[in-house]
C-alpha cells in the first residue's frame, strides 16, 4: 500500500511594500524656450538625480520594518507611445527590453544602488516615462519580489519675445539753429532679456525711409544718409532732411545653426522713428540807426536786422537765415526792389531825399540739397559724387 | 522669461550642500549648481545674491556654465 503524503509548510502573510522615487537633484519637469534654445533647468548642466526607495513592513514581524536593499535594479526610459502600450498591456517583454537603460544609453546612468542620473533634456511634446523595476528577496521564503515605480519627465514650452528698439523716440527734432552735426540712430535687438550675441545668435538690419506709406531702402542716393545701412547704427545728416523723414528699421535674427534671410521677411522685427528738421519760433526787427527821421547832414543810414528766438537775440542770424533788404521809392508805381543781403545794410542818405520805404525779410534756409543746373539735373564731380549745397 | 542662473561654487561648499555627487565638476575642481539648488539653502530672508556670496560662488549664464564644463 502506497504512503499517504501531506505537504506541510509555513504560510506567511504578504509583505507590505511601498516604493517611491525620490528626486534628489533637478526636476521632472522642464521648460523650453525655442527662441533661446534653452531648457530650464538644463540637465546637460545640472542633471536630474532620482533615487529609488522602498520600505517593507512584515505583518508576521519576522523581517524588521524599514528600508530594503534591492537585489537588482532596472530602469527603462519609455517614449510616450510605448508607455501607453505598457499601460494597456499590449507590449511584449522583448519589445520593452530595447528601452532598458544600460551603460550605452546616452544621457542616462545608473549607479549600483539604483540611483538614476539623467543628463539629457526632454523635448517639448515628447515626454519620457521612467520605469523603475527593483527586485527584493523575501527573507522569509527566499522568493524574489518585483517592485515597480514610475515617473514622467516632461517639458513645457514658453515663448520668449524678441524685440527691436531704437535709442530715439518716435520722433525727434533737429533745430538748424541750435543743432549741428550728424545724428546716429542705434537699433537694439533683444531676445527675451538677452543680448543675441550672448546666445550665439546673429542679427541683420535693414534701414528704410517711408514716404507716403512706401518703404524704400536707404542708399547713398539719399543725401541725408551718412553710413550704417545693414548695421545696427544708422548715421544721418539732418541738414539734408526736407521737413521730415520717417525711418524704419527692420531686423532678422537667427539662432545658432539657423541662417539669416537675405532680405527681411514679413515676420521681421520692426521699429521706426521720424526726424524733423524744424526751425524754432522766431521773430525779427528792423532797426534804423539814428531813427527813421534822418538829419539833413547825414551821409549814410544804417539798417540792422535783429532776429530773436524766444527772448534771446540770435547772434549771427545770417548763418541761419537769408536776410533780404528791399527799398521802394516814394514815387507813383514804384515797387520794392532788392537792394542787398545780410544782417545790416548802409544806404546813402541821399536815397531818402524824397522819402523811401525800406523793407526786410528773414527767410529760413532750405535744407541742404543737391546742386542742380538750370534743367534740374544733379551736378556731380569727376568722381560722380553729388555736389550739395 | 528671466534668465535661469547657474552657480559655480568651490567643491568644499558643494560637499556642505550635499550636492557634490549630484552635480557636474569643472576642470578646476569646482561644482556647477543651479538656482533651484539654492532654494532650500540659507534662510528665507537671504537673497539669491546673498546665498551666492556666502558660498563664494560665481553666477553663470547657461552659455557660461556650458563653457566652464567644456574646459
Amino acid at each position: 500500500m502506497a504512503k499517504k503524503i501531506k505537504r506541510i509548510g509555513i504560510v506567511y502573510d504578504p509583505l507590505n511594500i511601498s516604493a517611491s522615487l525620490l528626486v534628489q537633484g533637478g526636476s521632472l519637469t522642464q521648460t523650453h524656450s525655442a527662441e533661446l534654445s534653452e531648457f530650464v533647468p538644463d540637465r546637460e548642466l545640472t542633471p536630474l538625480v532620482i533615487v529609488p526607495e522602498a520600505f517593507v513592513q512584515d505583518p508576521n514581524g519576522i523581517i524588521p520594518d524599514g528600508q530594503i536593499q534591492f537585489s537588482s535594479v532596472n530602469w527603462y526610459a519609455l517614449p510616450q507611445d510605448i508607455a501607453e502600450k505598457v499601460s494597456q498591456g499590449t507590449i511584449l517583454t522583448d519589445e520593452l527590453s530595447q528601452y532598458l537603460i544600460t551603460a550605452a544609453t546616452a544621457g542616462y546612468s545608473v549607479a549600483e544602488d539604483g540611483t538614476l542620473t539623467v543628463s539629457r533634456n526632454v523635448e517639448y511634446l515628447e515626454p519620457v516615462m521612467l520605469v523603475f523595476v527593483g527586485n527584493y528577496i523575501d527573507g522569509r521564503t527566499g522568493r524574489i519580489l518585483r517592485i515597480q515605480a514610475n515617473a514622467v519627465m516632461s517639458t513645457t514650452s514658453v515663448a520668449v519675445v524678441a524685440t527691436l528698439s531704437l535709442d530715439k523716440p518716435a520722433s525727434f527734432v533737429f533745430n538748424p539753429i541750435a543743432d549741428e552735426g550728424t545724428r546716429s540712430i542705434q537699433a537694439n535687438v533683444a531676445i527675451g532679456s538677452k543680448d543675441p550675441a550672448s546666445l550665439g545668435a546673429s542679427v541683420r538690419y535693414w534701414w528704410y525711409k517711408v514716404e507716403s506709406g512706401v518703404e524704400t531702402l536707404i542708399t547713398t542716393d539719399d543725401l541725408f544718409y551718412e553710413s550704417g545701412q545693414n548695421t545696427s547704427k544708422l548715421v544721418i545728416d539732418p541738414e539734408y532732411v526736407d521737413g521730415m523723414v520717417c525711418l524704419l528699421c527692420k531686423a532678422e535674427y537667427a539662432l545658432p545653426g539657423a541662417s539669416l534671410p537675405s532680405a527681411p521677411t514679413s515676420g521681421c522685427l520692426t521699429a521706426r522713428t521720424a526726424v524733423l528738421r524744424r526751425y524754432p519760433a522766431y521773430d525779427f526787427e528792423h532797426i534804423v540807426h539814428g531813427g527813421v527821421e534822418v538829419p539833413s547832414g547825414a551821409t549814410m543810414v544804417k539798417n540792422e536786422c535783429v532776429v530773436t528766438v524766444g527772448r534771446q537775440v540770435l547772434e549771427n542770424p545770417s548763418e541761419h537765415f537769408s536776410i533780404v533788404w528791399y527799398m521802394k521809392r516814394a514815387v507813383h508805381d514804384a515797387d520794392f526792389m532788392v537792394i542787398g543781403y545780410g544782417e545790416s545794410i548802409s544806404i546813402d542818405a541821399s536815397e531818402f531825399a524824397d522819402g523811401a520805404d525800406v523793407a526786410l525779410d528773414v527767410i529760413p534756409f532750405e535744407p541742404l540739397g543737391a546742386m542742380t543746373d538750370d534743367d534740374g539735373n544733379t551736378i556731380t564731380d569727376d568722381n560722380d559724387n553729388i555736389i550739395t549745397l | 522669461m528671466r534668465a535661469y542662473r547657474y552657480i559655480k561654487i568651490p567643491h568644499g561648499r558643494a560637499v556642505e550642500l550635499g550636492l557634490h555627487k549630484l552635480r557636474a565638476e569643472t576642470s578646476d575642481g569646482c561644482i556647477i549648481i543651479n538656482e533651484s539648488d539654492l532654494m532650500t539653502y540659507g534662510s528665507p530672508e537671504d537673497s539669491f545674491e546673498d546665498k551666492v556670496a556666502s558660498l563664494e560662488g560665481k553666477v553663470l549664464s547657461n552659455l557660461e556654465a556650458r563653457q566652464e564644463l567644456k574646459k
